[in-house]
């Protein structure tokens, strides 16, 4: 008899940010109704189990197939004539299977593979793509166990390395120092000087981060509407900048103007009889606060380049996390291998146990009889004895014939080592 | 050596054992890459906490009188209030950046009353309700006042990277400025607070035992002078235009004068 490897393979089969240009990947995207559509058509070809993820940086079918090869190219196909693609656009994507898809789909679940290295969307979008599969009865035991295992080991990323730690936008990185300065974000005054694009953008990572208290300050008041419908907040003249300061936690400033708007003078006087530190963020070019103003003290002034650099630090230290990220998702995978692994011996298991209940069963019939008739206590012990002695028998005559052919056959080492594991364990050679 | 002073001897050594134990863990936040929620270990603190707190009563129980026979004895009960401080402080500001130095200090406290131990030369008659609440409002305080002067010198050591644009380790690590500032100032008033009713309750002891207090006059003179500093601390850091930094500079240096009640009282009550 030949035991053969386990029954699912794993596959998967996409476009992300590294292979496609967002354009195509906007095309092959795959929304529910798509989706559906799609995992229709696979059903019908005789793939069972099935994932589809579809986010904005990447779009992937995860199956479980007999015949992953096949299957990769069946879900080619079926994608392009759900989407209405030329088949040229396969050029872009990338086919992974068996423990390579494994490898990738654990990669993917821990954001290692994600165009921000450590993004936590990721996770989310793969636990919601898998729950949607699974309620539409289109995941099973393997791809259900599959995923599962990649977010556990996702999780396990996020907890024991720091992947996902400090920000990676200039925005990100303002908020992050307002918070290291003033505390909480959401007890925050934050003034924004200017009304230009660095200035909105500054504006949308604040009230992101949950910022409630605006001021909004520029020398044409009517160039703040855009702002004020982002998010409402008082606006004021640059004349007005001395009550600004005096009033914020943080300042952002981002006019357009070719001198300095924030001058000592202006922050020596805010910060006469304040105690509350000051946050001045100058993002302008050419500059808007004088760099003097640093000497003031409780005022924390920051540039550009500052954001820079701290948003440089934090990628370093990403792709530093990202080692041992990887580190650990080999033993995650590792540990699925040897789940997998085991699946081939389950059904040998459970065909062996079958057949050794029924001999066991036809003995108990065969000796019935004689345990009615027994008359006395000795002679009950010798039916019970001769009992034993037939199951011992039974049981035994298929591994003594087998393991005879095997060893006629010239496998006497590999069958000897085999029996001496199943039969012989903690007994000596 | 008895069966019950081996017991005893081991008993004193183990809250040594447990803050250098925990002061170790924490401290490699400082130098490994695992995030601080990897190596929370916040049941470990809280119980280690737990344990020194049994052990002070079971020594107290064993021993038969209360756990401040020597000042010594009292040291380790400020260890024990300074630990017991530190689990309120991290609970109230979110945030176990702080946890080495405090259980490094504790630890210390731990090894000076532990190696420090002497038979105790108080008569048990001396011991009251009043010398209990004595001692252990006066532990308590100055406990405190040491955990303000610890969270001054981390607030003026984040100030100083902020200001300085250096965004690495220390600063990442440490709290934010404005929660460092709250936990200084509250740890200053409740720790003075404390200390004054401690201090209040030593006269009225001494007073009913109709002892004189020039027998603890330099004790006494540090308790008030450390009391004036922070109340003149807390006076001016309400003051708007008191710079926090001048503030957090007072609370550091305030570490001294407690420091010194608690070595002057080592030397008698």
């Amino acid at each position: 008899m030949v035991i053969e490897r386990p029954v699912f393979h794993a596959g998967a089969v996409g476009v992300s940010w590294k292979t496609a240009p967002a354009e195509l990947r906007d095309r092959c995207l795959l929304p529910p109704e798509r989706a559906d559509a799609l995992v229709e058509r696979l059903r019908e070809t005789g793939v069972r189990e099935m994932v589809v993820l579809s986010t904005c940086n990447r779009v992937e079918v995860w199956t479980a197939s007999e015949d992953p090869e096949r299957t990769a190219s069946t879900v080619l196909d079926v994608w392009s004539e759900v989407c209405g693609l030329e088949r040229e656009w396969t050029d872009r994507a990338y086919v992974h299977h068996h423990e390579a898809a494994v490898e990738h789909i654990y990669r993917v679940a821990a954001s290692v593979d994600s165009l921000v290295l450590g993004e936590t969307q990721i996770p989310s979008q793969v636990r919601s793509a898998w729950e949607r599969s699974r309620d539409l009865g289109q995941c099973g035991f393997f791809l259900g166990k599959l995923v599962q295992g990649a977010l556990t080991a996702s999780k396990r990323v996020r907890s024991q390395t720091r992947l996902g730690e400090g920000a990676l936008s200039v925005a990100g990185a303002a908020v992050d120092l307002a918070r290291k300065i003033s505390g909480d974000i959401e007890r925050l005054a934050v003034g924004i000087v200017g009304a230009g694009e660095m200035a909105e953008l500054a504006l949308s990572g604040f009230v992101r981060a949950g910022a409630r208290k605006f001021v909004y300050a520029n020398r044409t008041t009517e160039n703040l509407r855009r702002f004020t419908t982002l998010h409402p907040g008082r606006v004021e003249g640059l004349e007005a900048l001395d009550k600004v300061l005096a009033e914020c936690d943080v300042v952002v400033a981002a006019t357009g103007s070719p001198g300095f708007v924030i001058g000592h003078a202006l922050v020596a006087q805010a910060m006469k009889g304040r105690r509350r530190p000051l946050f001045l963020l100058d993002i302008a070019a050419p500059r808007d606060i004088d760099p003097e103003v640093a000497r003031c003290a409780g005022v924390f002034l920051y540039g550009i380049d500052d954001l820079e650099q701290v948003v440089d630090k934090n990628r370093l230290s990403r792709d530093g996390e990202a080692q041992l990220a990887e580190s650990l998702l080999a033993s995650e995978v590792e540990r699925f291998r040897v789940w997998w692994r085991s699946l081939a011996v389950v059904p040998v298991l459970a065909q062996v146990r079958g057949n050794i209940h029924a001999v066991a069963q036809a003995e108990v019939d065969r000796f019935q009889r004689r345990v009615r008739q027994a008359a006395s206590e000795e002679e009950l012990r010798s039916v019970l004895q001769d009992f034993a002695q037939a199951l011992a028998n039974k049981f035994l005559h298929g591994p003594t014939v087998g393991a005879r052919r095997a060893a006629s056959e010239g496998r006497d080492l590999e069958i000897a080592a085999a029996l001496r594991d199943l039969f012989l364990q903690g007994d000596h050679p | 050596m008895g069966d019950r002073s081996l017991i005893l001897e081991i008993l004193r050594w183990v809250p040594f054992a447990t803050y250098a134990a925990l002061a170790a863990l924490h401290a490699r936040r400082w130098f490994s890459s695992v995030p601080a929620e990897a190596i929370e270990y916040r049941a470990w603190r809280v119980a280690g906490v737990l344990v020194h707190g049994a052990l002070v009563l079971a020594l107290a129980w064993i021993q038969s009188r209360l756990p401040f026979g020597t000042m010594w004895e009292a040291l380790s009960l400020a260890t024990l209030v300074l630990a017991g401080s530190y689990l309120l402080l991290e609970h109230l500001a979110k945030s176990s950046a702080l946890a080495a130095a405090f259980f490094s200090l504790a630890s210390l406290g731990s090894l000076l009353s532990a190696a420090n131990h002497e038979p105790p030369r108080w008569p048990v008659h001396v011991q009251s309700v009043l010398f209990a609440a004595h001692a252990t409002c006066g532990v308590a305080g100055l406990a405190l006042l040491v955990a303000a002067g610890l969270l001054a010198a981390a607030w003026l050591l984040q100030y100083r990277e902020l200001r300085a644009r250096r965004f690495g380790r220390i600063s990442q690590r440490l709290p934010d400025l404005a929660a460092l500032d709250r936990l200084f100032l509250a740890a200053s008033i409740v720790g003075t607070a404390t200390l004054v009713v401690g201090g209040s309750m030593g006269v009225f002891w001494m007073l009913s035992q109709g002892r004189e207090l020039q027998t603890v006059l330099p004790k006494f003179s540090m308790v008030l002078f450390t009391v004036v500093w922070n109340l003149v601390l807390q006076a001016l850091r309400r003051r708007e235009d008191f710079s926090i930094r001048a503030a957090a500079w007072m609370g550091f240096l305030g570490i001294l004068p407690a420091s010194i009640v608690i070595w002057v009282g080592a030397g008698g009550y």
